[in-house]
């Protein structure tokens, strides 16, 4: 009998935990409106408006109720024999509670990459060069491409890849028409188009 | 009669072989915590080839790296259009510990040039006891920031771990790297956010185990 009530309260802790569990991560799809998260951010905004690197952009101090809620600035030293490094600016919109172990993505994060370093050719399935899943299309007068099943959405304009996540592809449409400077280096033109990408940009050719 | 059931006949043996034959790697990009693999939380960043069954490359990580079998949480990996949980997890600490983490599962099909893979999700992730209303958990190092200053994330860590424990060794050929760009980051449990800097090296595992 004591063993039976053991199991029972095995079983009644795992559905708790489990219930728990599933609400803490609900609040992720949900989003926060949230506000920034100082301790957890490389950048304030006045930073990012004078960061020298590179063009930034983003969209603005809160996005269709989820505001700012962070900034990351990455950049790596390379390290043989990985070709690729960590080199961008992100801007986090909402927030999200994680479970456990299991961490959880803003409802909405915008990264700036230098398109020297990230761009539409950088990318493959395999190292025999199978094409990674994709489907390209025009945003806002330049090339632009979904990855991910529609969850990520690349926009090359100017010297920078502009890459957004999201969980639905008409979410990251209306961000990417919401894009702005982020810094004194990004353009954007009257007409809302953005600046055309940098020559050699979205073929790898664009040197650093 | 007879001629139009051979046909029918040929047209089914085709269809069921071109099935066999168009078998195609296919991943998704990302661990999830829930079964409905809409729920993102950790980077695929190495991918097992050749006769790459999860137990196998389980046993090859254990062996190559010291590292014992797993005790995290179970997440979920999506290939094929099918949503699976993990099958094995091997750890180079305990479950208290700061430690190098593998969670691991074999894709739904096989490749016709890659073979049997199963994908991975190695990081490292330091153990903070305040985590989980003071419960405790495991957090994965956030990224560098400033040219090094932070070291690589946790996930990029995972990846360089696994490629020291296995370049060189028999039967392990470097297949190379391929960049998927899965770079989104992940609120940890410590409140830091980490991911990858975006490539996925590619690991032969033998037909036989240790």
């Amino acid at each position: 009998m004591p063993n039976r009530r053991v199991i029972l309260g095995l079983f009644a802790g795992l559905v708790l935990g489990g219930a728990i569990s599933a609400l803490a991560y609900s609040a992720t799809g949900g989003g926060d409106a949230g506000t920034l998260d100082a301790a957890h951010s490389d950048l304030s905004v006045e930073g990012a408006a004078v960061f020298p690197d590179f063009p930034l952009y983003a969209v603005g101090e809160s996005f269709e109720g989820l505001s700012l809620t962070g900034m990351t600035r990455r950049v790596e030293a390379r390290t043989a024999p990985d070709p690729a490094r960590a080199n961008f600016v992100g801007f986090r919109y909402g927030d999200c509670t994680p479970s456990g172990d299991s961490g959880c993505p803003a409802p909405l994060e915008i990264q700036v990459w230098p398109a020297c370093e990230r761009n539409f050719a950088s990318y493959s399935l395999t190292p025999a060069g199978d094409p990674l899943p994709h489907e390209r299309l025009t945003v806002r007068g330049v090339p632009a491409a979904f990855f991910e099943e529609g969850k990520r959405l690349e926009v090359y304009t100017g010297s920078v890849t502009v890459v957004l996540f999201a969980q639905e592809k008409a979410q990251l449409l209306r961000a990417a028409n919401e894009l702005r400077g982020a810094n004194g280096s990004a353009r954007t033109g009257t007409d809302g188009r953005l600046p055309a990408a940098a020559e050699g940009a979205l073929e790898g050719r664009l040197a650093c | 009669m007879y001629g139009r059931l051979c046909a029918l006949a040929v047209a089914l043996v085709g269809l069921v072989f071109s099935g066999t034959a168009t078998a195609h790697f296919n991943t998704g990009q990302y661990s999830h915590a829930n079964s409905g693999c809409a729920s993102r939380t950790d980077p695929i960043t190495v991918v097992l080839y050749g006769f790459a069954t999860a137990s196998r490359s389980s046993n090859h990580i254990k062996f190559h790296t010291g590292w014992g079998g797993g005790t995290g949480g179970s997440q979920y990996f999506a290939s094929h259009g099918i949503c699976a949980p993990t099958t094995y997890q091997d750890q180079s600490g305990c479950g208290t510990c700061s430690r190098y983490h593998i969670r691991m599962r074999k894709t739904y099909d096989d490749d016709a040039a890659f073979g049997t893979t199963t994908t991975g999700t190695p990081h490292h992730e330091d153990w903070v006891p305040s985590c989980s209303f003071g419960i405790g958990g495991h957090a994965v190092d956030k990224g560098g920031v400033n040219l090094g200053g932070g070291g690589p994330s946790g996930f990029d860590q995972g990846r360089s771990r696994i490629y020291s424990a296995l370049i060189g060794e028999p039967g392990h050929t470097f297949g190379g790297d391929a960049n998927w760009g899965n770079t989104q980051e992940f609120k940890q449990c410590d409140g830091d956010w980490a991911g990858s800097h975006g490539s996925v090296f590619f690991f032969r595992m033998p037909n036989s185990s240790h």
